[in-house]
């Protein structure tokens, strides 16, 4: 009897200890590790990210914003030493490099047993390119067109009408033109050819008919003909037409568009990314505009980009990961994008609630300009042309090197680097 | 049963005895001294050094499998022109910082051994610039370099010289460079030689003074030799540190800084992290440090022969 008792007793110690354990293990802290390049959106995030704290005081998140230029560089280098950040920003061009080396978390068994997460919510044309062998692999988050950006004042001043969409490049450069003059404050600018490649020259080059890498990612598109009109046509409004600031004098900038957020330059093109910053900087007095049609080719094109959440496929803790990448695709974070005008979410029907987050600007020209849009290249070697691409057209710009044998010098050294 | 419980004792005693044979061996204890730091050079230095070395002779993006490459990167070294360019402007970093180093320290390194008021402060504001990370301070040196906004210029412009566009020209970016070298250099430099003259022994400058040997005199046959041996240290390193110029270096360029602005200002770690880093070519940007190393350690050696003629151990 005794031993029976005492056997009972140890059983049941056994138990209570297991589920102890049990319990414990549900509720161990657990930190992890989130990396984005926005920093635009940090406070969005911030504020997100305390109330999922709030929601699973188990789990804490670390942000880590990594500037865009490095973004990528980052992102490879510790998945080549395994400590990857758990939640991180993929994006289409950069999709395939990372699914192809098994850095992707697998989300379609969490989307499966999900009661808030639908895949029907986001674009099915998005959800197709981050779905591989039938398994979700990232989720979009936002989407980005490139479109042109005025200041009105300016305009007001000179008693010009402002930009439509009948504009071709050629009233661009006219307008721009008799936006130019002399002020106390420095030389007053119509329009910024600018260095960034995203936000400005690709948009040219495609607009004019050009290519920026082909399709099957053997050759590169600079030396297209018409990719290098469209290079010249910005290098002309610089140093032809003296009605853009030229490289000398962006060079030592902070950012490429401060001369546009300092009333010093009438127009610029820029991405939906871009709008807190000019709203911040010109607040009503700046407005948009579709992007000015090519007149070699009658039409116009911009490049669409968009963010999507992923998990890392070695994380130490799947299932908090996922709780967190199922609490930032919700609708309620989206919301939150949309409505303090951050960017535009995918979610289903949440571009219309950013276009309406500053009544005063035309955000729908950025949702407009998705029927024209061509998706931002992909390409697997993109970081190694590209910084050399830039590293060349910045050249151009301060007048080091002509417009032609740039373009061709960027087109044999990125077709050597994809052939290699 | 019984043989057992009184043999393990004895065992265990054996066993203590034999293992304080083992630690009491001196090759032993001397190695258990140095444990910590050796294991922690092996796996912060050594490991990653023999690694790297194996990495050139492979081609690998970090991604996907490695393939072997043979000599391919270490060849191709001596090909690549951008390469060569940054060999260049990092020798010609070198043969003007350490120079401006040595003269600049001797000269505020006399001035503040002297016992005047206020010296320990003013050693203490030139020490500052060690302090500061060489990234905050390139940053601070970039504004103040701005052709528009900065103070430089602002100051050439109140003397009447016309401004001067640093950063984005390149025939000034290299001097910017070195501008920022120097002056982060030259603070912990001085530390050293100021240790060095404070230690060189009153008695030599008395006997000078009473032979009517002039201050200038002094300088040079007494303070300058005896100080060697401190110089020495300072060459040496910093002319390593020289080869090894990067972060305040890639700060003044920026990154992706126009193609002419890079092959007059990039140095060879700027290169090495380029190509392993931004490119992800991690056998080639291997080749390319093993051949900083090589070049590195023949300068050094060089040195170290050279430094009988001209170092005097006192």
């Amino acid at each position: 009897m005794k031993r029976l008792i005492i056997g009972l007793v140890l059983c049941m110690a056994c138990v209570l200890t297991l589920h102890a354990a049990g319990q414990q293990e549900a509720e161990k802290p657990v930190t992890l590790e989130l990396m984005y390049w926005d920093n635009e959106q940090t406070k969005v995030l911030k504020e997100a990210l305390e109330e999922f704290h709030a929601i699973n005081p188990n789990i804490t998140v670390t942000m880590n914003v990594a500037p865009s230029k490095q973004y990528w560089q980052k992102l490879q280098t510790t998945t080549v030493a395994g400590t990857a950040p758990d939640v991180f920003w993929i994006n289409y061009p950069n999709f395939p490099k990372y699914f192809n080396s098994n850095t992707l978390l697998n989300l379609s068994p969490y989307i499966e047993k999900s009661t808030i997460t639908n895949i029907s919510n986001y674009p099915a044309s998005l959800m197709k390119k981050y779905t591989q062998n039938g398994a979700v692999y990232a989720i979009p988050e936002q989407f980005d067109t490139i479109i042109l950006a005025y200041n009105k004042d300016l305009f007001d001043e000179a008693g010009i009408a402002y930009p439509d969409d009948t504009w071709t490049w050629d009233t661009l450069r006219d307008v721009a033109i008799k936006l130019t003059k002399n002020t106390p404050n420095g030389k007053q600018y119509g329009f910024l050819s600018s260095t960034d490649n995203h936000a400005c020259y690709y948009d040219f080059m495609v607009t004019n008919g050009g290519f920026i890498v082909s399709d099957d990612d053997k050759k590169s598109g600079f030396d297209d003909p018409a990719s290098i009109e469209a290079v010249q046509y910005l290098y002309d409004l610089m140093y032809k037409y003296h009605c853009s600031p030229t490289g000398k004098e962006i060079a030592e900038l902070n950012h490429t568009l401060d001369m546009f957020y300092s009333k010093r330059v009438a127009m610029a093109t820029v991405g939906a990314y871009h709008v807190p910053t000019i709203y911040a900087s010109l607040g009503k007095s700046a407005d948009f505009a579709a992007f000015p049609i090519s007149p070699r080719t009658g039409y116009r094109r911009t490049l669409i980009h968009g963010t999507a959440w992923a998990g890392y496929a070695k994380t130490k803790n799947p299932k908090e990961t996922w709780k967190l990448i199922e609490f930032l695709t919700d609708k309620e974070f989206n919301q939150k994008l949309a409505r303090d005008a951050i960017t535009t979410p995918s979610y289903k029907g949440m571009a219309t609630d950013w276009v309406k987050s500053i009544p005063e600007y035309h955000l729908q020209k950025f949702i407009d300009a998705v029927d024209y849009s061509l998706p931002y290249p992909q390409s697997k070697k993109s970081e190694e042309w590209q910084s050399l691409e830039r590293k060349i057209i910045k050249d151009v710009w301060i007048q080091s090197i002509g417009v032609d044998e740039a373009m061709h010098s960027i087109a044999d050294q990125t077709n050597a680097i994809l052939n290699k | 049963m019984r043989e057992r419980c009184v043999s393990l004792p004895q065992r265990i005693q054996g066993m203590r005895k034999s293992t304080q044979h083992f630690l009491e061996r001196e090759g032993v204890q001397g190695w258990l001294m140095i444990a910590p730091n050796t294991l922690g050079l092996l796996v912060f230095y050594l490991i990653p050094i023999g690694w790297s070395i194996v990495l050139s002779f492979f081609s690998w993006d970090g991604l996907s499998p490695m393939q072997f490459a043979g000599l391919s990167n270490l060849c191709g070294l001596f090909s690549d022109a951008s390469f060569l360019l940054s060999v260049r402007n990092t020798l010609i970093y070198c043969f003007f910082v350490v120079p401006a180093i040595v003269v600049l320290i001797l000269v505020f390194g006399m001035l503040l051994t002297r016992n005047r008021k206020g010296v320990s402060f003013l050693r203490t504001l030139y020490f500052l610039p060690t302090m500061t990370m060489p990234v905050a301070a390139a940053l601070i040196w970039k504004w103040l370099l701005n052709s528009q906004y900065g103070l430089v210029n602002q100051v050439l412009a109140f003397l009447g010289i016309t401004p001067i566009i640093w950063l984005t020209d390149v025939h000034h970016i290299l001097f910017c460079v070195m501008l920022v070298g120097i002056w982060l250099g030259v603070a912990y430099d001085l530390i050293i030689i100021i240790a060095g003259i404070k230690g060189i022994p009153q008695m030599y400058y008395e006997a000078a003074e009473i032979d009517g040997a002039s201050s200038a005199y002094q300088f040079f046959f007494i303070t300058l030799p005896l100080v060697t041996p401190s110089l020495f240290f300072i060459v040496i390193t910093q002319m390593i540190n020289s080869f090894k110029v990067f972060d305040s270096a890639s700060v003044i360029l920026g990154v992706d800084p126009p193609l002419s602005l890079w092959n007059a200002g990039s140095t060879i770690v700027m290169h090495i992290y380029q190509d392993g880093f931004v490119s992800f070519n991690m056998g080639y940007s291997a080749a390319e440090s093993f051949f900083l190393f090589l070049m590195v350690l023949i300068i050094t050696i060089l040195q170290f022969k050279v430094q009988k003629k001209w170092v005097h151990y006192a």
